[in-house]
């Protein structure tokens, strides 16, 4: 008996059971306890399965079951509808149902096509991608539960009226864990259907926490979206079942099965692309984004987990899992490589006219998850690589930065990006972590740059993609750059303030941002040694960084830290108060005593007409009246709807 | 003479010598600019070694500054473009050089925004914006060199097998070229963040609030990126360096010439132009080279 056959259920029902304690559990010191030793178990767990799966011959490992498992699947699958049924029947909203039943007769519709059910089959499969999904899951979720005990404590204590009880969060939350552990791991369809409908389910739970109307709304919305995407992935299921007899991602994948077509449609391809579109759902892609920029209604550790590190990459997984298999329909994969570009393109510009923190960082991340689509897409091995580095780097530097903005959220009560500035001085330490999230999706040689780097090499194989990747490249140093301005805008101060932060916040922030360093540091390393090698894998090319290989980091870190010695002694230690001056202004600086002695100026105010005292302020530059939000966002949408229907009249017409 | 050859051939050397010798290229391409301007004007303009004087000066003022953090700024400016020139002369990923010589941008901006400064901030702003403009263009020149090469290493253009200069096959962008460097270079129509002359509407804009020292660190990364954009203009006529330099020399003659006789227009204009004609030429380019 290997270790991982038995450690591997142990890790997806560890935060699922854990869940369950902590939703019976009353006492918040115990729960925190609990949520603690469930995070460095689940982190341990992950890194655990992932290094033994690496164990097994050609890398690939997989558990197989008895044939009656697929049963279990299916009534798990039935159950989870059955309950979104029920919520769908609880807040009266007549589509969740219909979708909710569609689903119902899908899975159920399942029984009557004849399989093979008396041979036994891959319950679990742990390959690269889904090895760095575990490591992403289990390392961001960790430090993501850590920081939220100190987040859900302070937010408990200013929760609007009609909140969830803590217990409620955390029963969801934890389990939201499992679901998505499992989601990664699962080979069998039906389980990865209850695994996909869960996280649905669990989102709609957190999303809806803090109770009231506008947060209520979003999160049916949410559900609305997310169950269309349900009944995308029953019909692709169906059809696959139709065709093959089997329902495991190796029957989807295989070739060898004749093509059974139904008139001239290829039923393998069109399951595909049903569960192509379902994942687009899921990764909130144009036109299904308004799901998640209404998820920032919730508590931050939520926006963290469910939003940017995890759940929505669930959607990116299952679309990078399924096109290297479809290579030869050049047709099909290139246009899911333009609903990706599409939404690239659409994310960054409108990020660019977002003062609300959380939703600039809600459109980044639907922004970066369609470039991954589009990495997909492409389906050549070097955009496949970066699809797969900008899936790791993003989560890390993502969650890292929704858990600041939450943090900041909670001291000065707003997320407007206008009003953090002068955050250096208020919060030094916070603004140091989220400077650094911010600088890694940027700087180079950080990941994300040399990701998106890749990714406009593998690009070359349509220059009419390559519109959309150049503008949106263009357009996501802009906002990043005008937030960062922003929160370093301050005057001088002689010493910083210490923070004052929740123990737990500090470790879950460092964790985060020494991943993020380290990543950063090494990411030519990891590239070369595991992303490319594992695209190398799938697609069974090799030389493939030969060129990008020639990378100069020794130039580029030697440079940067020779430089960054000489700058330390003679500009930051040699610094002197003497040097120090008042910025230029429209008239003469006030002077210090008129600082002491009224709270109300400002050091960097002047001296107008008369002797008045005029106070400057100048905002960050958002496009307005010229980019309507509204406008652009139809517009988006009604492309991407188009691009959606000339997938699917693509894949109808290919079968002939 | 051999010896010198192989001393030469060493990376670390050339290295050296190119982060040594660049911003001296790049003072006299200033001076040339500044000569050619006062001829139109009718001065007889400074002397050839009038940019060196002045930040020689500079650096023998009396340190100032608004706090710590913008000096840092400063100083990864400077780090980046040197380390963009040194990466452009070996010859290596073009892409990368162009990320690199984008942060060094990015620095220059996140060092305007650090300080309370009206004016800097709104140069900062302005500054993005122009960015913004500009990096498409770059990215498609650059993916164009790739469909031309089969390469993004700037080596392989000069050890191509295809002996046509990239001026003929290549002519529309550079056209779009010379708009994107006339705004790097802050040069009228587009000389929007900041300008040469301190009394346009936002003072000195994004560099304002540099001054002595700092702002001498900043003027000489200036010459590298002059002279950086001066070795890319070149690249358009790579199989004969005269030519090259002819070239390059008529594109700085140009923006000079159309430095003195535009007005400055507003950062909305200079985006919507950049996006639209500058970038439409570069990608009827790209297509052009793309169905060849």
């Amino acid at each position: 008996m290997e270790w991982i056959n038995w450690l591997l259920p142990v890790l997806i029902a560890l935060p699922l059971v854990g869940g369950i304690m902590a939703g019976i559990i009353s006492s918040d010191r115990v729960r925190y306890t609990l949520v603690t030793v469930l995070a460095v178990l689940i982190a341990a767990g992950g890194i655990g399965v992932v290094y033994l799966s690496t164990q097994a011959g050609n890398g690939v490992w997989s558990m197989s079951v008895a044939p009656w498992m697929a049963h279990v699947g299916a009534v798990l699958e039935l159950a989870i509808i059955a309950v979104i049924l029920i919520v769908a029947l609880k807040i009266k909203n007549a589509w969740i149902a219909l979708f909710a039943i569609l689903q119902l007769l899908g899975v159920a519709g399942g029984f009557f096509i004849h399989g093979d059910h008396s041979s036994s089959f891959e319950l679990f499969k742990i390959d690269n991608l889904a090895r760095i999904m575990l490591l992403v899951s289990c390392c961001v979720g960790a430090a993501i539960l850590i920081f939220s005990i100190g987040y859900m404590d302070n937010h408990q204590k200013h929760a609007p009226e009609g909140a969830g009880s803590l217990q409620r969060f955390y029963f969801v939350f934890l389990s939201f864990l499992g679901l998505m552990i499992g989601l990664v791991v699962s080979n069998q369809l039906s389980f990865f259907s209850f695994f996909w409908e869960g996280t649905t389910l669990c989102s709609y739970a957190l999303i809806g926490q803090d109770g009231g109307e506008a947060r209520s709304k979003n999160a049916v919305r949410a559900l609305l979206i997310n169950s269309f995407g349900g009944v995308l992935l029953v019909l692709g299921v169906l059809a696959l079942k139709c065709q093959t007899g089997g329902e495991t991602f190796n029957e989807l994948f295989s070739k060898s099965v004749s093509n059974v077509l139904l008139g001239k449609v290829d039923l393998r391809l069109m399951a595909a692309v049903l569960l192509a579109i379902a994942a687009f759902t899921k990764s909130a892609l144009f036109p299904f984004q308004s799901w998640l920029l209404g998820a920032m209604v919730a508590p931050t550790p939520v926006s963290a987990m469910l939003h940017a590190a995890t759940m929505v990459k669930a959607g990116v997984y299952l679309v990078m899992r399924l096109t290297p298999n479809f290579q030869s329909d050049v047709r099909v994969t290139m246009v899911i490589a333009f609903a990706g570009a599409i939404t690239f393109l659409g994310g960054a510009l409108l990020a660019c006219t977002q003062s609300n923190g959380k939703r600039v960082l809600a459109y980044s991340t639907i922004s970066n998850l369609g470039l991954v689509v589009a990495c997909a897409g492409i389906n050549s091995p070097l955009a496949y690589a970066a699809g797969l580095a900008i899936i790791s780097f993003h989560a890390i530097s993502k969650g890292l930065l929704f858990l600041c903005v939450g943090r900041i959220e909670q001291k000065i009560g707003s997320r407007d990006i206008e009003d953090m500035d002068g955050l250096m001085f208020k919060m030094p330490f916070t603004s140091i972590m989220i400077l650094i999230g911010m600088m890694s999706m940027l700087l180079p040689p950080f990941g994300m740059l040399l990701s998106k780097w890749l990714a406009i090499e593998a690009t070359m194989r349509s220059p009419f993609l390559l519109v959309f990747m150049v503008l949106g490249s263009a357009l996501t140093v802009y906002f990043w750059c005008k937030w960062i301005g922003r929160i370093q805008h301050t005057g001088y101060h002689p010493v910083l303030p210490k923070e004052e932060l929740p123990s737990t916040m500090k470790i879950a922030l460092s964790l985060l941002a020494l991943m993020v360093l380290a990543t950063g540091v090494t990411t030519m390393l990891i590239l070369n040694k595991v992303f490319v090698p594992m695209a190398e894998n799938v697609y069974s090319s090799k030389g493939l960084l030969a060129e990008a290989a020639t990378f100069p980091a020794l130039i580029i870190f030697g440079s940067v830290a020779i430089a960054g010695i000489i700058h330390y002694f003679i500009c930051w230690h040699g610094f002197k108060r003497e040097w120090v001056r008042k910025p230029f202004l429209c008239g003469e600086n006030v002077s210090s005593e008129e600082v002491e002695a009224d709270s109300e100026v400002r050091s960097y105010d002047f001296h107008s007409v008369g002797g008045k005292i005029e106070h400057s302020h100048v905002t960050n530059y958002y496009f307005h009246g010229i980019i309507n939000e509204k406008l652009v966002t139809g517009c988006l949408n009604w492309s991407a709807w188009l691009i959606i229907l000339v997938l699917i009249g693509n894949t109808v017409m290919s079968g002939k | 003479m051999e010896s010198i050859k192989n001393i030469l051939s060493n990376p670390w050397v050339y290295a050296l010598l190119v982060v040594v010798i660049t911003p001296f290229i790049g003072a006299l391409l200033t001076s040339i600019d500044r000569k050619l301007s006062a001829r139109m004007q009718g001065r007889i303009g400074p002397s050839w070694f009038q940019p060196l004087y002045d930040v020689a000066k500079l650096f023998s003022k009396k340190p100032m500054a608004l706090h710590r953090p913008q000096l840092i700024y400063a100083t990864l400016h400077l780090v980046f473009m040197v380390v963009a020139v040194v990466l452009l002369a070996q010859g290596r990923d073009l892409l990368m050089v162009l990320f690199v010589q984008a942060f060094s941008m990015i620095c220059l901006v996140l060092g305007g925004m650090s300080v309370r400064s009206p004016y800097s901030w709104i140069g900062s702003q302005r500054k993005i914006m122009q960015m913004l403009g500009v990096e498409p263009v770059f990215l498609v020149m650059i993916l164009a060199l790739y469909l031309r090469n089969e390469s993004f290493l700037g080596s392989a253009l000069i050890n191509s097998a295809n002996t046509t200069p990239l001026l003929l096959s290549m002519p529309l962008m550079f056209l779009a070229f010379l708009c994107a460097i006339a705004i790097e270079m802050e040069k009228s129509p587009f000389d929007l963040s900041s300008s040469h002359h301190a009394h346009q509407e936002i003072v000195k804009g994004v560099t304002l609030e540099y001054s002595g020292p700092f702002l001498g660190i900043i003027e000489i990364a200036h010459f590298y990126e002059t002279a950086f954009f001066f070795g890319l203009m070149m690249a358009f006529w790579h199989t004969n360096i005269l030519i090259g330099l002819v070239v390059a020399m008529a594109g700085l003659i140009f923006m000079t010439v159309l430095d003195n006789s535009f007005a400055r227009l507003t950062p909305n204009w200079m985006l919507r132009f950049m996006w639209t004609v500058p970038l439409s030429m570069a990608l009827a380019n790209l297509i052009w080279l793309w169905v060849k």
